[in-house]
């Protein structure tokens, strides 16, 4: 039971620490640059616009036989937001403790929310992005429903599923530096592994096996409920990602913080 | 047990050295079955314990562990073998901003360090002030860290360091960084937080500095404890095990004399001495000095004094409220802070005629220098009672001089020289 608790106790004894830290961060990504946090708004809306451009116009792909192109760039995106939240915190956290050495050599100091920003930091740029792309779903004339209510109820768990990894992998790549080269491989293979840029429906039926194991479908599939269908996500696959992110949430900190005593000697 | 501030039992650290990066992923994959590491014993068998508000000095050469007995006692590491217990919040200054992000503010970076050092959002906010008027930097503290010198990184890191109030500060050796004025007001204030019951560990090479402030030494050598002892001791077997390594490395510039020759003692402000002093003054104020010049014989301004010279001390006074009575007094301090000379006016029976509101007055201090070559900082004080301490103006650092080494090649021994005659009677 303690060692259940112990993320969620981190999270509340450090809050102000990792507030400080996810606003350094979201500043430190556009701080010199002229545009600056435009750039958070301007960098979805110049994907979507290409999302639509190529969905429609180049490969018009429809969901369903009596679906449109540009519902599918809608739904490719909507997957696609919580995917790059995925993969810039996962991309980052691989390096994160190599990147802070003298924080961990030199000060006492609560490495175990270093991830953590990282996460919160990559949410935030997606909720920018939501902001975004619910403007534009509503400037075409479509009101989101009630589901989008539990919107806040997917990302809590896509946050304890996230930082799970992001634990898991910080430490595993303090001891295997390869891991920082693995990391972009394996994302790119599991971002097509992901019904993101194609629809479930498109994989045979011998593979759709694939796809229910893999806990980013049920992400995608939430997210896609809440915003475009307005309906609730299935719920057996739902709870079991819920399950999911709850155990990697708990074991990646219980990995992290046997692990952490050694980092200043693995540096 | 409970009765120690920080207890280290039979502890030894060892790193792990693999040939390759790829023997440590071979080493791990066995689970640990086979081992491609050899050990590095940086501590061996390291056993003592400190006393709440005692102050502990590391003394040893390069290698021989201090570093890593810290990183052990602030909890950044974890011994291989042995245990170490910490009673109390630890503030550590291991590296110089370590953990500062170069991007922001140092203020963005203090208000951090302070959270993460375990204080609430309002009492960092409550602290700051004080930081920034320890740090000195002025306007700096709003700009990215990455613009400031080597000194105002230290002085705002150790700053920071101390105004967390730790019940346990580990400094290593980031006092040897900083200017003369900055070591004396960082020597000021661990002096403070001594008598507060702060407890320190303190690595360093400044034998004169670790005699003065710790009261406690280990000389260690090799990751083992060689003596543990009071530091004058210590300092004396390091002096010894040293005395062959040590190059006697010590040239130096000549004093640069320059200035307009002998001129008539006038008062004389500097609003730039106010500026310097801010931080190192008390007192009510109903009088200030507002200069103090070191002068040779001839009135001529001086950057260096030579050993034995004889130097003025010239303090510039100004009365802001009638005074029919005032004491003016020097002292001369060491950069480890001790006091070497000094007198005051009272002591001296030169008594200050009564001064009006606004008049000024401007004392000559001459005084003889038969001090070991280093840096020392002068103090002036005016006081306005003899019998108990209360003044009108208190100035620290008020001037910094260097004594270079005697020209003839004499060593002194200790901090000053008195003359001695020797009678040898031969049988």
């Amino acid at each position: 039971m303690a060692t259940m608790l112990a993320p969620f106790r981190a999270l509340i004894t450090h809050r102000q620490a990792i507030q400080i830290f996810v606003n350094r961060d979201i500043r430190g990504r556009y701080i010199n640059s002229a545009l600056g946090l435009w750039w958070a708004v301007i960098q979805p809306l110049a994907l979507l616009t290409l999302y639509t451009f190529v969905f429609s116009s180049v490969m018009s792909v429809r969901l369903s036989a009596s679906g449109t192109t540009g519902e599918f760039a809608l739904y490719a995106f909507c997957g696609l937001l919580p995917w790059l939240a995925v993969a810039d915190a996962l991309t980052r956290s691989s390096s994160i403790l190599l990147d802070q050495t003298p924080l961990i050599k030199k000060v006492v100091f609560p490495t175990e929310i270093l991830p953590v920003h990282l996460v919160l930091s990559a949410l935030i740029v997606e909720i920018i992005g939501l902001g975004v792309f619910l403007a534009v779903v509503v400037i075409g004339g479509r009101l989101p429903g009630w589901s989008l209510l539990l919107l806040p109820v997917v990302m809590a768990l896509q946050f304890l599923f996230m930082t799970g990894i992001a634990w898991l992998l910080a430490t595993l790549a303090l001891y295997l530096r390869d891991v920082r080269q693995v990391v972009g491989l394996v994302l790119t293979l599991w971002m097509f592994l992901t019904p993101i840029v194609y629809p479930a429906s498109m994989v045979p039926a011998r593979y759709q096996w694939v796809l229910h194991i893999n806990p980013m479908t049920a992400i995608v599939d939430a997210y896609r409920a809440a915003l475009l269908d307005n309906q609730l996500p299935a719920l057996t696959p739902f709870a079991l990602f819920a399950a999911v992110a709850f155990i990697v949430f708990v074991s990646g900190h219980w990995v992290f913080m046997r692990t952490k005593p050694t980092f200043a000697d693995l540096l | 047990m409970g009765s120690s501030a920080i207890e280290v039992d039979h502890v030894s650290k060892a790193y792990r050295l693999y040939p390759t990066p790829r023997h440590r992923a071979l080493e791990l994959m066995t689970f640990g079955t086979k081992t491609y590491h050899t050990n590095f014993w940086a501590l061996a068998d390291v056993s003592f314990r400190i006393a709440p508000g005692a102050t502990l000095g590391l003394v040893g050469n390069n290698g021989s562990g201090k570093s890593t007995l810290l990183q052990l006692i602030a909890g950044i590491m974890v011994p291989t073998n042995g245990r170490i217990a910490v009673n109390g919040r630890v503030s550590s200054l291991l590296e110089l901003g370590a953990g500062f992000n170069p991007e922001f503010t140092g203020r963005e970076n203090v208000e951090l360090y302070c959270i993460v050092m375990g204080m609430s959002r309002e009492e960092t906010m409550e602290r700051l002030p004080a930081i920034q008027a320890f740090a000195g930097i002025g306007e700096f503290i709003d700009r990215p860290v990455k613009s400031y010198s080597s000194g105002m990184f230290v002085r705002l890191a150790f700053a920071a360091a101390i105004h967390v109030s730790p019940d346990i500060l580990l400094v290593d050796e980031a006092l040897a960084v900083g200017d003369v004025l900055f070591q004396h007001q960082c020597i000021r204030r661990i002096r403070e937080m001594q008598a507060s019951g702060t407890t320190i560990v303190f690595v360093s090479h400044d034998m004169g500095m670790m005699r003065s402030i710790c009261t406690e030494a280990i000389l260690l050598e090799r990751g083992r404890i060689e003596a543990h002892d009071d530091p004058a001791t210590i300092a004396n077997i390091y002096h010894a095990k040293t005395a062959n390594i040590e190059a006697a490395a010590n040239g130096g510039a000549r004093p640069r004399r320059d200035g307009d020759g002998a001129a008539a003692v006038v008062f004389r402000e500097d609003s730039g001495f106010d500026e310097r002093v801010r931080v190192f003054r008390h007192g009510t104020g109903a009088a200030r000095i507002r200069q103090v010049e070191l002068l040779d014989l001839q009135g001529r301004p001086l950057n260096s004094v030579e050993f034995d010279d004889e130097v003025i001390l010239r303090v510039h006074v100004q009365y802001y409220e009638d005074a029919a009575f005032s004491i003016l007094g020097f002292s001369i301090r060491d950069k480890t802070g001790t006091d070497i000379v000094g007198s005051n006016t009272h002591e001296e029976n030169v008594p200050l005629p009564p001064r009006l509101a606004g008049s000024t007055v401007v004392v000559d201090f001459r005084q003889r220098l038969p001090l070991a070559n280093g840096t020392y900082s002068v103090s002036t004080a005016l006081a306005y009672d003899r019998s108990k301490p209360s003044y009108f103006d208190w100035v620290d650092n008020a001037l910094v001089i260097t004594v270079l080494p005697p020209e003839s090649g004499k060593v002194v021994h200790g901090k000053v020289s008195l003359p001695v005659s020797i009678a040898v009677h031969a049988q």
